[in-house]
């Protein structure tokens, strides 16, 4: 009798494993293909990069290149290292502002006591969802009043604007968690609340700084609109901006478009491979825990 | 009389300036501009109450847009949700296969609306394109079509955002998914439940918090799409792609109406606020708890 029972679970189990195979098969070959699908466009301008216009026209677009042209990227990059420049040039003072700027005012949040105190988080909060529709023309218009227009500093000063709301949101998630006993140790020592901040705070925040780092470098370095509408001379324009100029000047010239949007993307691709891990947790910070 | 300690007030200065002066004043001015008349940066600019709005209703330009956004945050917040959930649950894992899938699939995020509108419009380039040329070679020639013509331009450029948008929302329900605690998951599994009841009954409800975040940003996305569509078509052929934010962009940096524009702005933001004011709402309770 207990033999029969047991005869029969394993038949059951056994039927189950073969249910279970299928289904992995079938999870499988469906990621696969969606993985494929989502890498297609990346993987078509990659190969499109290196070939020549006589090439595709006569072989088609997904033929191997013949001849191999990776010349197209020599040109790609001497149209394209002004705006590489003008990039740098914006995206690092502006990561560094908006990574200052925002753990100083989380601090303050996080740990001291002040009237406002809610009021003020909530309002820093709600303008990193205000479009940046409403506050082009002002700002624009601002800009060309003060002189600023088709300078670098206007361009960090607004992406600095655009970026601390939700840095803040991250950093005071992160200061939440520190034990206070640190701060209140510290001060009995005497230390002021901006070496408890500096000595203390900052480094114990390395990790989410190291998110956050990568995440607006991500978010600046891509953004568009703002270069499009403030910055005129080429020297002044990011590289979002410049691979339209060059889209422009090479219009149907697909090997060298496709090899200059893939130098335009190669530092943010390079840092997202690189710090993906800080990528998704800068991400998630901010999001999830809202 | 009370000492007043200046020590907060310091550490939020650069904040409060920064984000106030450029970020929340603008919005203001940006409310009375619309109400103004202004064409051109140094022009005079003069009161005419909510005309800027009553020409808009009768604008065909802006009412295409209009539609146009509709149907991009329709199609937005059905099609990105879903299929980035149904993608994120198959991915939950961390074996070194769906490890490969998810660097793969995160990877759009990384590229700014510049590339990918290059690379789309690549994709959907007539004839010599990735696309017809990919169908033409298996042999599916008679599917080719004119993608980016006034048919089926708008479906195009929305599969284009939903490429980004989508990778975007999978890394914010995994992160939600690995939220979820696995002795419940366990749990219901010795209770009998199967795949499809676990994902219904536990899944789905506990990943609410990842979901609104996923549907939120969707339909922000769609509402103040602008960059995609100045990067593929231009709003053309026709107007049949054109959108609330690229209308916005023309009417002020293409034919100098600061106030049309602003007007514009305005009804953005507006339509941003009814959808995100309760999103942020949760946000600011949940907030409260850990800040007191």
């Amino acid at each position: 009798m207990t033999a029969l029972v047991s005869e029969q679970q394993l038949g059951e189990t056994r039927k189950l494993k073969a249910g279970d195979l299928a289904r992995r098969f079938l999870r499988i070959a469906f990621l696969l293909l969606a993985t494929f699908i989502f890498f297609v466009p990346i993987l078509g301008s990659a190969l499109t990069a290196v070939r020549t216009v006589g090439d595709i026209l006569n072989n088609g677009a997904w033929a191997l290149p013949q001849p191999f042209q990776p010349d197209n990227f020599l040109a790609a990059w001497r149209g394209l290292w002004p705006y590489f420049r003008a990039s740098v040039i914006v995206t690092v003072p502006s990561i560094v502002g908006v990574l200052l700027i925002a753990s100083m005012a989380s601090y303050a949040i996080s740990r001291l006591r002040f009237p406002g105190r809610l009021p003020i988080f909530f309002t820093l909060i709600a303008l990193s969802f205000v479009p940046i529709q409403v506050q082009l023309i002002p700002i624009f218009k601002l800009f060309n009043a003060i002189g600023l227009f088709d300078t670098f500093y206007a361009l960090i000063i607004v992406q600095i604007m655009r970026h601390v709301p939700f840095a803040v949101l991250v950093m005071t998630g992160f200061f939440n968690t520190v034990p206070s006993e640190l701060r209140e140790a510290a001060k009995v020592d005497g230390a002021s609340e901006w070496t408890v901040y500096w000595r203390i705070f900052l480094p114990l925040a390395r990790p989410a700084l190291a998110a956050l780092l990568v995440l607006e470098f991500t978010w600046i370095w891509n953004d568009l609109l703002w270069g499009l509408v403030l910055a005129q001379s080429n020297d002044k324009r990011p590289v979002t901006v410049g691979i339209l100029t060059f889209q422009g000047e090479h219009t149907l010239s697909w090997p060298l478009i496709a090899a200059g949007a893939v130098t335009a993307a190669l530092p943010t691709v390079l840092v997202f491979l690189m710090f993906q891990k800080h990528f998704i947790r800068g991400m998630t910070m901010g999001a999830v825990k809202g | 009389m009370a000492r007043i300690n200046f020590a907060p007030w310091l550490f939020l200065a650069p904040a409060l300036l920064i984000c106030g002066f450029f970020g929340g004043v603008p919005i203001v001015q940006s409310l009375i501009l619309s109400l103004h008349d202004q064409t051109g940066i140094g022009a005079p600019a003069t009161f005419v109450g909510l005309q800027n709005y009553l020409d808009l209703m009768q604008d065909r330009y802006f009412q295409d847009a209009f539609r146009n956004t509709l149907i991009w945050m329709a199609a937005f917040v059905v099609g990105v949700p879903s299929l980035a959930t149904l993608l994120a649950v198959l991915l939950n894992s961390n074996s070194w296969f769906e490890s490969l899938c998810k660097t793969v699939l995160f990877l759009p995020i990384a590229l700014s609306f510049s590339v990918i509108g290059i690379i789309w419009q690549w994709i959907y380039q007539p004839r010599i394109g990735l696309l017809d040329q990919a169908l033409t070679t298996l042999g599916m020639g008679g599917l080719v079509q004119a993608w980016l013509g006034p048919d089926l331009g708008l479906a195009s450029v929305i599969i284009a955002a939903a490429w980004t948008q989508t990778s975007f929302s999978i890394v914010i329900v995994l992160a939600g998914l690995s939220g979820i605690s696995r002795e419940l998951v366990e749990a219901a599994r010795v209770d009998g439940a199967n795949g499809w009841t676990m994902f219904w009954r536990i899944t789905l409800p506990l990943l609410r918090p990842a979901m609104m975040i996923v549907v939120s940003s969707a339909l922000i996305a769609a509402l103040q799409s602008t960059e995609i569509v100045l990067t593929m078509t231009k709003g053309g052929p026709f107007g049949t792609t054109d959108v609330l934010g690229y209308r916005m962009y023309i009417e002020t940096f293409w034919n100098y109406r600061f106030g049309y524009g602003a007007a514009v702005g305005v009804i953005i933001t507006l339509i941003t606020a009814t959808f995100v004011l309760p999103y942020l709402r949760r946000m600011i309770s949940l907030q409260e708890r850990d800040l007191r």
